[in-house]
C-alpha cells in the first residue's frame, strides 16, 4: 500500500527559551518569545520523509492549527522536504484554551479530506505534555496505534512499531491504517538545507478554519492559574556524621 | 575575598613580604594563565559575584569580577540587553578573567574589542591600592584611560575587582548558517561576501576544517548538519532588530552562493545552539584525543 502520510507540526516555544510566568499567573508570556516546532513533531516529520524516500509513501502533507505565525513552522517541515501542508486557522483565546481533544477531531476530518493512510505526530508537545492527541485520533477514526515509538518497519498492509515504555522495548504489529506516535529514538532530524528552504517557498500550503471542517474548538476545560515552581532551599554542609543524624533529628525526619 | 577591601588587604599583606600571587576566575583560560608554577598564594575572585547597577536606558552593567558571564546574561535578558561578548565557556568564565585576557569571543566580529565595550574598572595594585576607574559614561576624556592598562594585562598590572561594560540590546533575531566549502580560498570568498551581503546584520563568521568535524563525531558523538563531509565548513550567524529584513538579507546571501555548497539555514534558538555546539566542542574533542590544541584564531 502506497503511503499517504499526514504529519502533525505543532508550533510550542523552543525548548532552548527561558519559559516565563506572566506576572498575572494566568499563562506562560509567548508574546515576542521564540517559537519553532515541537521537537516530537519533527522527528515525526523526519520519519515521513524517510519513508518518502524508501519509496514506502507517496506524499507528505504536514498540518499545524493555531494563529497565523503557525505558517513558520509549516515552512519548515516543508523545507524538511515535507510536499504540502495544511493550516487550520484558531485565534486568540480559542487558541489558548484549545485542547488534544480538538485537535484531534480536526485532524480526523482532515485524514478523510486528504485520505491519509498513516498518521505520525509527536508522542507529546513540550509545552503541555499532554500526550493525548495521537491517542484520541486513532479512537475517533477507529484505527489501530504505535504510540512512542522508537522503531517502526513497513510489512505490506502492517507496521512494526518498537514502542518505548516503563520496563523497556515493547515491539507491536499493527495493522494499517493507522496512527504513530513519535519518541525520541525515532531518528534525528535533519536540518533544512539552503535549496530546500528556497524550494519551501513554492510548495502549496492550504488555509482553512476549524469551522470550514466542521469541528468545534470549544473547550471545556479552563486554565485557572499557572506558577512557578517554588525556589530551591540551599542545603546546609555538616561537619560531621553525628552533627548530619542531629539535624535529621531536629527536622523530624528521623526518631 | 569578598569585598574589594579585603582583596586590598590581602595584596597589602602579600607585598610586604614578598609572596607571589596568582589571581583565579574561572579557570577557563586555555593558555595556563591561572596556573601557579610555584608557591603563589592564589586569590580567586569567585565570591565577589555580585551584580552591582544595571542601567537599561544607558545600556550599562557594573558588576564585581567574579560573576560569571552566563548568569550576567541571564540577569541582563531580563531587560532586553546582552552582554558585548560571547565565549563557549560561557557557564563558568568570570568577567574579571575575561577583561584581564581581553577575551575576543564568537562576538567580536559584531561587537568588537573590550577595549572598546569595558567601560570603567576597579582593580587592586600589587601593593593593595585600590584603583577605582569605574566609570560608566560611555565617552569619558578625563586624564588617562588607566582602564586600558589593565584590558588584557592578564593579572600583571593589578587584580580587576569590578567592572563597568556597556550592554547591547538582545537581538531580536538570530540566524544561523551552516555551509561547507571545498577550499580555503573558497572560505575567504564566503567570509567576504557574509560581510558584504549581510553587512551590519553580521555577527560571527566561524570556520573549522574536516578533521574538527570528524573528531566532533568520533569524540562527541556530534553529528555533521550537512551530512556529506566537506574540507572546510563555515559558521556565519546574523544578529538583527527585524527577523523579515534580516531573512531576506541572509536569502541574498544565500542565493549569490557561489563559494560555499549545500548548507543549513535555522532561527530555532534550539537548533542555532546545536549547530554553535560544533564550533564550541572542539576543543574538547581535541582533548579527548590527549592533544592540547586550541582552535581558536581570529
Amino acid at each position: 500500500m502506497s503511503l499517504r502520510v499526514l504529519v502533525g507540526c505543532k508550533r510550542v516555544i523552543d525548548y532552548a527559551v527561558r519559559v516565563r510566568v506572566k506576572p498575572d499567573s494566568t499563562g506562560v508570556v509567548t508574546q515576542g518569545v521564540k517559537h519553532s516546532m515541537n521537537p516530537f513533531d519533527e522527528i515525526a516529520v523526519e520519519q515521513a520523509l524517510q519513508l518518502k524516500e524508501q519509496k514506502l509513501a507517496s506524499e507528505v502533507i504536514a498540518f499545524s492549527c493555531g494563529p497565523a505565525q503557525c505558517v513558520e513552522t509549516l515552512r519548515t517541515a516543508l523545507a524538511m522536504g515535507a510536499d504540502r501542508a495544511v493550516h487550520v486557522t484558531v485565534e486568540g483565546a480559542e487558541y489558548e484554551n484549545m485542547q488534544p481533544l480538538a485537535v484531534a477531531k480536526i485532524m480526523k476530518k482532515l485524514v478523510e479530506k486528504e485520505d491519509a493512510n498513516l498518521v505520525i505526530v509527536g508522542k507529546q508537545a513540550i509545552d503541555d505534555d499532554c500526550n493525548q492527541t495521537g491517542q484520541m485520533l486513532a479512537g475517533l477514526l477507529g484505527w489501530s496505534q504505535g504510540t512512542f515509538a522508537s522503531k517502526v518497519d513497513v510489512d505490506g498492509e502492517q507496521l512494526k512499531v518498537v514502542r518505548e515504555v516503563d520496563g523497556g522495548l515493547e515491539t507491536v504489529q499493527v495493522s494499517l491504517p493507522s496512527v504513530v506516535t513519535a519518541d525520541l529514538r525515532l531518528n534525528t532530524p535533519r536540518y533544512a538545507t539552503l535549496p530546500n528552504i528556497m524550494k519551501a517557498k513554492k510548495k502549496p500550503m492550504d488555509k482553512l478554519s476549524a469551522g470550514d471542517l466542521g469541528v468545534d474548538v470549544s473547550s471545556k476545560v479552563s486554565m485557572v492559574g499557572v506558577s512557578e515552581p517554588p525556589v530551591r532551599q540551599a542545603g546546609s554542609k555538616v561537619e560531621s556524621v553525628s552533627d548530619l543524624v542531629q539535624k535529621l533529628k531536629a527536622k523530624g525526619a528521623i526518631a | 575575598p569578598t569585598t574589594t577591601a579585603e582583596v586590598s588587604a590581602i595584596m597589602k599583606y602579600c607585598h610586604a613580604r614578598n609572596l607571589a600571587v596568582v589571581p583565579q576566575g574561572g579557570l577557563t583560560g586555555l593558555v595556563g594563565g591561572s596556573v601557579p608554577v610555584f608557591d603563589e598564594v592564589i586569590v580567586s575572585l569567585s565570591s565577589m559575584n555580585k551584580v552591582i547597577k544595571v542601567d537599561p536606558v544607558a545600556g550599562v552593567v557594573v558588576c564585581e569580577a567574579g560573576c560569571v558571564l552566563q548568569k550576567l546574561c541571564d540577569v541582563l535578558s531580563d531587560e532586553g540587553m546582552t552582554m558585548p561578548y560571547d565565549l563557549g565557556a560561557r557557564g563558568s568564565c568570570q568577567v574579571g578573567g575575561n577583561v584581564s585576557t581581553n577575551a575576543g569571543g564568537v562576538r567580536f566580529l559584531r561587537y568588537g574589542s573590550l577595549h572598546g565595550s569595558v567601560l570603567g574598572i576597579e582593580a587592586v595594585l600589587a601593593d593593595g591600592t585600590v584603583v577605582d576607574s569605574l566609570s560608566t559614561l560611555r565617552k569619558d576624556n578625563t586624564g588617562y584611560d588607566v582602564k586600558q592598562l589593565f584590558i588584557g594585562s592578564e593579572g600583571t598590572l593589578g587584580i580587576i575587582t569590578s567592572v563597568a561594560i556597556s550592554t547591547p540590546p538582545t537581538p531580536e533575531a538570530i540566524t544561523v548558517c551552516f555551509v561547507g566549502c571545498r577550499t580555503f580560498a573558497d572560505v575567504l570568498k564566503t567570509f567576504s561576501a557574509a560581510k558584504h551581503s549581510l553587512g551590519e546584520i553580521l555577527s560571527a563568521c566561524e570556520f573549522f576544517d574536516s578533521d574538527s568535524m570528524m573528531l566532533l563525531e568520533r569524540n562527541l558523538g556530534l553529528s555533521n548538519p550537512l551530512g556529506t563531509s566537506y574540507p572546510f565548513y563555515v559558521l556565519v550567524e546574523t544578529s538583527g532588530s527585524d527577523a523579515s529584513h534580516d531573512e531576506e538579507k541572509m536569502t541574498k546571501f544565500v542565493e549569490a552562493g557561489g563559494s560555499f555548497e549545500n548548507g543549513i539555514l535555522t532561527s530555532d534558538p534550539s537548533k542555532v545552539q546545536s549547530v554553535w555546539e560544533l564550533r564550541e566542542n572542539i576543543t574538547v574533542a581535541l582533548m579527548r584525543d590527549g592533544a592540547q590544541h586550541k582552535f581558536d584564531i581570529s
